[in-house]
């Protein structure tokens, strides 16, 4: 079967390289989300053990 | 009235064999049993290989295109239709715990490194003359992501949706197996040494609840295609972490799952009769799905490897090979390894982050696969 290798080398290219993007891009948000949260709550954050206690 | 009674016994000596069949789903079955690989998934599927390829039960029958056996309507209108693989999703995300890439988000960069395989896969699978649409639904085993590998599969090669799916559990059960040599490889015994800490940060409840909406968003807007998979695996992670829907939570991880899984298992083990399973693309779909598997492997341990030369705190290489999504049977291999090279590490929970970015990667890789070609 004839392949079109230059739709197969885009398809290739671009999944990988947004597979990679979706991850780093909500490793970023997720890490300033942290970030932002501890602030919002000065330290007094509830985790998950302070609210068991 | 006699003659029109058949039993099976002449129909098993046919080619394709219908009895060489028979054994492959004796073998799942043994592997399931007794080596308790995979036992949820390997025993209905193998049950289903040895019901199907008994001749004449008509499980698998169609009539003018529409179903009538018993299995060809959960197959026609569960798979087909897509419901099944979409709601264990639904399931699986009422079952993860995203505390450990929240807690480290960086390790999500892993799960990403090992969706390099899939593509890997996808190019061999080019080179062996397989279309486009076949390649990538071969590639997306590397994933090892079953639900994943039958949505895609169906969409994009259907005729392809047996070997996927068998090549897909059968090589996440062998995650124990396939995994260490590949890690042995690739690392040295200095490097499965490398001790990390064993206490991640405390998530608080409230990131608990945002992880998934905020998932959602971001990823259904990046790669709309990925809605069905990832919303529903959020949505059941959400059903889990708001702590106002555990019914819901307890149905999602408990009955729904089960009952899903046995109609999976036992459909996808029924699709696999020896006329559509003994032939020479199936057997090397089936042969691809290591190499797929294999290359997710070595590119989540290479990223790794990578990453530590820009990090302060060096991280264990072999927690990449856990960004395939086989949860949680990869970070348990990287666990055992871990202790065995170094008896201070307690690598699992390091482990587990890679382990769900890589549910995360494959699901995404998947919705990207649909939105270019689908």
């Amino acid at each position: 079967m004839d392949v079109d290798w230059a739709q197969a080398w885009q398809i290739g290219g671009i999944g990988f390289g947004l597979v990679f993007a979706v991850l780093i891009v909500l490793a970023i948000v997720m890490w300033l989300t942290g970030l932002l949260l501890s602030k919002i709550s000065g330290g007094a954050d509830t985790t998950d053990k302070k609210q068991e206690s | 009235m006699l003659e029109a009674f058949q039993t099976g016994f002449a129909g098993l000596f046919v080619w394709p064999s219908p009895i060489l069949m028979i054994v492959i789903g004796g073998g799942l079955l043994y592997l399931g049993i007794a080596k308790k690989m995979e036992p949820l998934l390997l025993v209905p599927i193998g049950f289903g290989i040895i019901l199907v390829n008994l001749p004449f039960g008509g499980l698998m029958e169609y009539l003018g295109g529409e179903p009538t056996g018993v299995i060809s309507r959960i197959f026609e209108y569960g798979l087909v239709w897509e419901l099944i693989p979409v709601f264990i999703f639904l399931g699986l995300g009422a079952m993860t715990d995203f505390g450990p890439i929240i807690a480290n988000p960086k390790t999500m960069i892993l799960g990403a490194g090992a969706q390099f395989g899939v593509y890997f896969a996808f190019f061999i699978a080019l080179l062996l003359g397989f279309s486009i649409n076949e390649a990538a639904s071969i590639g997306i085993i590397g994933g090892a992501d079953g639900p994943t590998t039958i949505y895609l599969t169906n969409r994009l090669a259907p005729h392809f949706i047996g070997a996927t799916a068998v090549a897909a559990y059968t090589y996440m059960a062998l995650v124990p197996i396939i995994q260490p040599p590949v890690i042995k490889l690739l690392t040295t015994k200095k490097e499965r040494e490398i001790y990390m800490k064993p206490q991640l940060r405390e998530v608080s409840k409230r990131e608990k609840i945002i992880f998934p909406v905020i998932a959602t968003v971001i990823i259904i807007l990046l790669v709309p295609k990925s809605a069905p998979l990832i919303g529903m695996f959020m949505l059941g992670n959400l059903l889990r972490e708001s702590g106002v829907t555990d019914r819901l939570a307890d149905t999602a991880a408990g009955a729904l799952i089960n009952v899903l899984t046995i109609l999976l298992g036992l459909s996808v083990g029924c699709i696999m009769s020896a006329e559509t399973f003994l032939k020479v693309d199936s057997l090397l779909v089936f042969g691809l799905g290591i190499v797929a598997f294999a290359s997710s492997t070595a590119f989540g341990i290479l990223l790794a490897k990578l990453m530590n030369l820009f990090l302060k705190e060096k991280i264990n290489p072999m927690i990449g090979a856990a960004g395939v999504s086989a949860v949680p049977m990869a970070a348990r291999v990287v666990q055992k390894m871990g202790s065995q090279a170094n008896p201070r590490n307690f690598l699992l929970m390091h482990a587990m982050g890679p382990n769900i970015a890589g549910v995360i990667g494959t699901a995404t890789a998947a919705g990207i696969f649909l939105g270019l070609l689908g």
